[in-house]
């Protein structure tokens, strides 16, 4: 009963009565996403998505990018965390639609983040503060936007203050690899890969050994964290039993790039393919659940069992650069496949057309919108991640299909292999 | 050794292209049951929403299709249906569905005085009686969804399926697109039914040539024809008991899922430009 009442409470603060909020509702409630009408080529949506996320961007007076629209609140206040890995979302856009306006954001948004460094080289967590608390997992995403700048720009600064986030990170870090301090709520997590990620970027930059030990020693950890059939202990926010798929993909997401760094640039295959080999675990089982019940669901229990009826649309999208990542180093084109169909059921869910600057183009938190990851709002993250899996998609959709129209019309070349097919062979695998 | 057949009342057309496959193959069909479809009842909060994507899936209305006199059913020499279009001042043909394909399968039954049972749904105990009362010794599927226990023990030689793909490779759905897209020859396979989704004990396999083909549902149409004469074919070995199962292992092969329309694309451009000719 309580919980009911706390429900009808939160739906009348989201203002539903507003007409733009309204809208919003009704199609959730009748699930109105229109395949016909909403899948539009992936140029739009990714237009609509990064145009959501420059008005997230001006929407705070510092340069960081707001960490949400809320129904009930409007605009949030910028968010270090999530703005830390969106710089490199922003170059990336900057490439792909050649258009220097996003690298500039980016650069404001690296400049933001530096002035928010504490004395010790870590980063806040969470909205800024008056008093603001080093956390280890937003230092860690941090990290990487920063190195995305200093790739960027070549300027020392950048370099510099990852540096000392890395020297903070691994200080900190606990003899068994966790991080069980300087945490939401001080315990550590499986998808600290994503900080183990960063650090083992930090060493390419600067080849300094204790940045790859630390990642190492994370990741490791994380992998005794897995069971058999892939599920994830110690890896939700709150409830480690029913994590959201956010924070399954986050720790996948670790494992894959970390295995594909280390397979790049590490003499020890041997690590490259466990970490792949657990992502892989998890990433199938994933696919097959959602190819079984064509619903991408929210929360997954030990069995991969899920109980929820609603979506965590930035799982989705972080789970489709999982697939299409797998799906380049194995070239197992069933990931592919479901990678394609994911981001379609996303972009079903973006509006293109709503008038008002918060919903259009954005990617809610949950579908429906009174989901329990972030109810009655837009995340910027889902909208970094959803950007994220349609160029990558679009990335590889175009090698394909170059090479089928070249072999078209050059019938003596031989097909060109799935892209992964060299990599696959490096990893170990069999097809 | 009675054989049945066991499909869906909808999909007479493919009940009826087996049972022909099956006459071509000289194969006595005993009986058949078929499972009606289901009545559900739809919720008015299910019902809008599939109004509202037919709504939305209405293309732009362009110029009315004009009938002409000349647009009555016609029949060809091969005794199938054609009919003429005008489209926007085009005349185009379109090939109705052949004679025997338009009857229900209840009627072919009785022009063929095959005993027909109807059942309620896949493995419910309607349908597990009426299988029983046939006593069979094998059962042909005729494209019906994953079949339980208790309806794979009523056999008693087994359940036969045949796939579209060549196992143990290429398991589960679009298995012929998916052995374009992977480069493998396309073929079908038939095979004893077990808990699993195409896990079963190989029977008989053969390729398909897929040369003269340069778009994919044709290719699929001639496919569903050629795996009802495998099909038809493999039973009439198996009780001549000139076929021995070879049984499968689960790790080698894939199980795939349908397939995204940007990939079919990929497999259609593929069987364009003459993807045989890279097996041969």
């Amino acid at each position: 009963m309580r919980t009911f009442f706390h429900r009808l409470q939160e739906f009348f603060s989201a203002r539903p009565y507003r007409l733009a909020h309204f809208r919003i509702c009704l199609r959730d409630y009748f699930d109105l996403r229109l395949p016909a009408l909403s899948l539009q080529p992936n140029a739009d949506h990714l237009q609509a998505a990064m145009s959501w996320l420059c008005r997230a961007q001006d929407a705070t007076p510092d340069g960081g990018v707001s960490a949400r629209y809320r129904f009930d609140r409007g605009w949030a206040p910028s968010y270090p965390e999530t703005t830390g890995y969106i710089i490199p979302t922003f170059f990336r856009y900057a490439r792909y639609a050649q258009k220097e306006e996003y690298r500039a954001r980016a650069l404001r948004m690296a400049d933001w983040l530096l002035s928010l460094q504490l004395h010790d080289g870590a980063f806040p967590g969470h909205d800024v503060s008056a008093q603001p608390r080093p956390v280890v997992f937003n230092t860690g995403q941090i990290l990487k936007g920063l190195l995305s700048a200093s790739d960027e720009t070549h300027e020392e600064k950048y370099l510099q203050a990852g540096m000392r986030a890395g020297d903070w990170l691994a200080s900190v870090q606990a003899a068994d690899g966790s991080w069980p301090q300087f945490e939401y709520l001080n315990r550590p997590h499986a998808y600290h890969t994503r900080v183990a990620w960063a650090l083992l970027e930090l060493w390419l930059a600067t080849r300094r050994e204790k940045y790859r030990a630390a990642a190492l020693k994370n990741l490791d950890w994380a992998l005794e964290r897995q069971l058999p059939n892939g599920w994830l202990r110690e890896n939700g926010f709150r409830d480690d039993d029913h994590p959201y798929l956010h924070t399954i993909a986050y720790a996948l997401r670790g494992f894959v790039a970390a295995a594909e760094i280390l397979r790049q640039h590490d003499h020890a295959p041997a690590h490259s393919r466990k970490y792949f080999a657990a992502a892989e675990r998890a990433g199938a089982a994933l696919m097959r659940r959602f190819e079984i019940r064509r619903y991408p669901f929210a929360q997954y229990d030990c069995n991969w069992k899920s109980e929820e009826r609603f979506s965590c649309l930035t799982g989705n999208a972080q789970i489709a650069v999982i697939w299409l990542g797998l799906y380049r180093s194995n070239g197992d084109a069933r990931y592919l496949n479901a990678a394609l169909k994911i981001n379609d059921f996303l972009k079903s869910t973006q509006d293109l057309a709503a008038r008002h600057s918060g919903i259009r183009g954005g990617i809610k938190g949950s579908h429906p919108i009174w989901g329990k990851y972030m109810r009655y709002s837009y995340p910027n993250w889902a909208a970094k991640f959803f950007v994220d899996a349609l160029m990558l998609e679009d990335e590889i959709m175009s090698q394909l299909e170059t090479g089928m129209a070249a072999h078209n019309t050059d019938s003596d070349r031989p097909f060109s292999q799935p892209s992964g097919t060299q990599r696959m062979k490096d990893f170990g695998i069999k097809r | 050794m009675n054989v049945v057949l066991l499909c869906k009342s909808r999909n007479h057309a493919k009940a009826v292209d087996l049972l022909n496959a099956c006459v071509e193959e000289d194969l006595h069909v005993n009986g058949i049951v078929a499972l009606a479809t289901p009545e559900t009842s739809v919720s008015i909060k299910e019902a809008i929403r599939k109004l509202h994507e037919r709504l939305a899936r209405r293309k732009p209305t362009a110029a009315p299709v004009r009938l002409s006199s000349s647009n009555a059913p016609s029949s060809l020499p091969n005794g199938n249906f054609f009919s003429v279009e005008e489209r926007n001042g085009q005349t185009a043909f379109s090939q109705a569905k052949p004679v025997s394909q338009s009857f229900t399968l209840a009627a072919y039954a009785r022009q063929n005085k095959i005993p027909i049972k109807m059942a309620g749904a896949l493995n419910d105990q309607e349908c597990e009686h009426a299988l029983r009362s046939f006593a069979p010794a094998v059962v042909l599927l005729g494209g019906v969804p994953l079949v339980r226990e208790n309806i794979l023990a009523i056999p008693k030689i087994g359940v036969l399926n045949v796939h579209m793909g060549w196992l143990p490779g290429v398991r589960g759905m679009n298995a012929a697109e998916w052995s374009i897209f992977n480069d493998r020859p396309v073929a079908v396979s038939v095979h004893f039914v077990d808990a699993g989704v195409d896990t079963g004990a190989i029977l008989y396999r053969e390729k398909f040539d897929v040369s003269h083909y340069d778009q994919l549902a044709e290719m699929r149409r001639q496919l569903s024809a050629f795996q009802h004469r495998v099909l038809a074919r493999a039973a009439r070995l198996l009780l001549e008991q000139r076929l021995q199962p070879i049984p499968q292992k689960p790790e080698e092969g894939k199980q795939y899922y349908v397939m995204h329309p940007r990939l079919r694309t990929l497999v259609e451009m593929k069987l364009r430009a003459g993807f045989h000719a890279i097996l041969e």
